[in-house]
């Protein structure tokens, strides 16, 4: 028996909207309320899920594994950072441009990607992460080496003098979160998701169906580089700074997790998933300070506890936060026969268990 | 050209730990199709073992060649019985689930153990105590230690066991037939899950002798060295064509020369890069890696 639906249940363009203004109203609520700390970490939040949303769309709905989405953050964090420091242009500006790189570096590693499945994608894109980032240490004259390049970032004029500089760090970066939201669940339901999530199903079947598989491979991982490429853009302006050690295969790697902790493939796991890699190692660290455990053992505790969350989470809801949840809704709403009538539909050949959502991916060697 | 030789040399002796890494990567991704991330801590505990085998046998001034191979034999043992706690903890709950599942929890272990270790051990460097003798021979310019000699040869012959365990006898054989197909394999009467312990447990095995290893070549060792060596050695495995035996120990052995020849004529900060260009040059014409079979399309 399938407990979950095919895909992840689409909602109309006015409700994504609605459900879009109601997050910017919680971040602006929530951002007056805390403390600049707070601030600082809504920022961080918003800019992990631009990134997490990107590599959600890549993964799940493609069936790509990319382990180097923070390559594509450092491409760009580092052109935000040159633009502003040697051109003074505004942040916006950069932002676009930073858009525009990312999504030409995409591009170029999209298509050597299209190529490979499986490890192979793993072994390259793990490599791209690895290598890339460090790239800044060859060229210290350009991207400042090891110390790397300071960003200034100001309040715009119009909100007065006293406008804390986090609260308007938060509202940018959410802003970009939401918008980047917004258009990726309108291209989920579009022609575009459509073939992705056939390419990701069965790369055969979709060939016969006209879907030109290479194509829309790489645009994939266009897609989820623009976003990567924002996120690092954000990144750079909030924390001030663009240095290589923020862009370590560590940083990639955190956000596949995130990816798949939240659900994979949809964009509310995008938001759980981020919420869990910026806030659990936070709470923890509190908890274990509170609790009088020495600073040595105090600053260990909160990375394993996280890697036991990991296990946990993993162990308890395969199928990301997201998934448990709509599994949670199913148990109190009895099943739901529209979806599963049609969109379960007649179980495609390859699949072979029950859980077939998540099944697909290993039948195409996401892993 | 002696210094040509002596990258050879050292490159090879790299390559050897690397290749020793990589064959449990290329085995585990095999019979489950996971990137077990937690392989390079699980080498970075046995060489921690084979650290406190060595303080406390060398303090009671034990005969070098005893304490050298209890260190290994211990290292191998305990990290043997790590890999089958872990796959039965973290990963056999999640086999019928996404195979990214089972990599995000790979990754919970991974940090797990980095951190178990630092609480354990600390966070610095700890260093080996040099117990193996440095001498060496030359020839033709460059030098190479007997150590270093002696280091490569068990690495091969650890590399041929495993290549006539795996070809030779049942467990082996049992092993390739689940690579090939779970299903067929389960049909055949072959133990599934007895045959993925057997494979974490050799995995594991060869992972602890190279970590313990490589504690007595470089003399220190840390929480984090086992990040860094499974990341090359993953990269090794993906090279060699992922569940091929033969082509992680060659793709090891070629990681490592390229790595000697990077840090010794360009500089080690072009070392990645260059693996990098040199991984994505043999994907872009051979996508299942140098050896690896074609990927059976679906059909």
């Amino acid at each position: 028996m399938r407990s979950l639906p095919r895909s992840a249940p689409v909602l109309s363009g006015p409700l994504r909207l609605l459900i879009a203004a109601v997050l910017a109203g919680i971040v602006v609520l929530l951002s007056v309320k805390l403390n600049a700390f707070r601030d600082y970490q809504i920022a961080e939040i918003a800019i992990d899920v631009t990134a997490v949303a990107g590599l959600t769309m890549l993964t799940g709905l493609s069936g790509q594994i990319s382990l180097g989405q923070g390559a594509f953050m450092a491409i760009g964090a580092y052109t935000t950072a040159l633009l502003l420091l040697h051109l003074n242009w505004p942040f916006i500006t950069a932002l676009a441009v930073s858009a525009v790189a990312t999504a030409a570096a995409g591009g170029i590693v999209g298509v050597a990607a299209a190529r490979l499945r499986g490890p192979y994608l793993a072994g390259a894109t793990l490599m791209l992460g690895v290598a890339l980032p460090a790239l800044a240490y060859v060229y210290p004259g350009v991207f400042g080496g090891d110390q790397g390049l300071n960003v200034v970032f100001t309040t715009p004029a119009f909100l007065g003098p006293s406008f804390p500089l986090t609260r308007w760090q938060a509202w940018v970066s959410s802003a970009v979160a939401l918008v980047t939201l917004v258009l990726l669940a309108n291209l989920h339901r579009s022609r575009i998701g459509r073939n992705w999530r056939a390419v990701r199903d069965n790369d055969v079947a979709a060939a016969l169906d006209g879907i030109n598989v290479a194509a829309a491979r790489v645009l994939a991982f266009v897609v989820s580089a623009v976003c990567a490429g924002m996120a690092g853009s954000l990144l750079a302006i909030v924390t001030g700074l663009v240095a290589p050690g923020a862009y370590t295969i560590t940083l990639s790697i955190t956000l596949l997790t995130a990816a798949v902790i939240g659900g994979l493939g949809t964009l509310p796991g995008a938001l759980w998933g981020s919420l869990v890699i910026v806030l659990v190692p936070t709470y923890v660290t509190d908890a274990a300070t509170s609790h009088g455990l020495s600073s040595s053992v105090g600053s260990n505790i909160p990375i394993a506890v996280y890697g036991a969350v990991l296990i946990l989470v993993m162990l308890a809801f395969p199928q990301g936060i997201q998934g448990g949840l709509r599994r949670l809704l199913a148990a109190f709403t009895g099943p739901d026969r529209k979806s599963r009538t049609w969109r379960a539909g007649p179980a495609p050949l390859t699949a072979q268990r029950d859980e077939a959502p998540a099944d697909q991916h290993e039948k195409e060697g996401t892993t | 050209m002696s210094a040509f030789l002596q990258y050879v040399v050292n490159g090879l002796t790299s390559g050897a730990f690397i290749a020793l890494v990589a064959l449990g990567y290329t085995m585990i991704y095999g019979v489950i199709r996971l990137i077990n991330f937690a392989h390079g801590d699980v080498l970075m505990v046995g060489s921690f073992i084979g650290y406190e085998l060595v303080v406390t046998l060398a303090a009671r001034h034990w005969p070098v060649a005893l304490v050298v191979l209890l260190a290994l034999v211990g290292g191998m043992a305990f990290t043997g019985g790590l890999g089958m706690l872990i796959e039965r903890v973290a990963y056999q709950p999640l086999l019928n689930s996404s195979r990214l599942a089972i990599l995000i929890s790979a990754l919970g272990v991974s940090l797990a153990l980095e951190q178990g270790a630092q609480l354990i051990f600390g966070a610095g460097f700890s260093a080996f105590p040099s117990v193996l003798p440095s001498a060496g021979f030359s020839f033709a310019g460059a030098h190479a230690s007997y150590v270093q000699l002696g280091m490569f040869v068990i690495s091969v012959l650890l590399m041929g066991g495993l290549y006539l365990f795996v070809h030779k006898t049942m467990a082996g054989t049992a092993m390739r037939a689940l690579a090939m197909d779970k299903d067929a394999a389960r049909l055949m009467g072959i133990n599934v899950q007895r045959t993925i312990l057997l494979t974490f447990m050799l995995g594991s095995v060869l992972a602890g002798a190279s970590g313990v290893m490589q504690g007595m070549y470089y003399t220190e060792i840390n929480f984090f060295m086992g990040f860094l060596i499974g990341l090359r050695a993953f990269t090794a495995a993906v090279l060699g064509g992922i569940g091929n035996i033969p082509g992680a120990m060659v793709a090891g052995l070629l990681i490592g020369l390229i790595g000697s020849f990077s840090d010794g004529y360009i500089s080690s900060e072009w070392s990645d890069a260059i693996i990098f260009a040199v991984l994505i040059a043999v994907l872009v014409f051979k996508p299942t890696g140098l050896f690896g079979e074609r990927v059976a399309e679906r059909v």
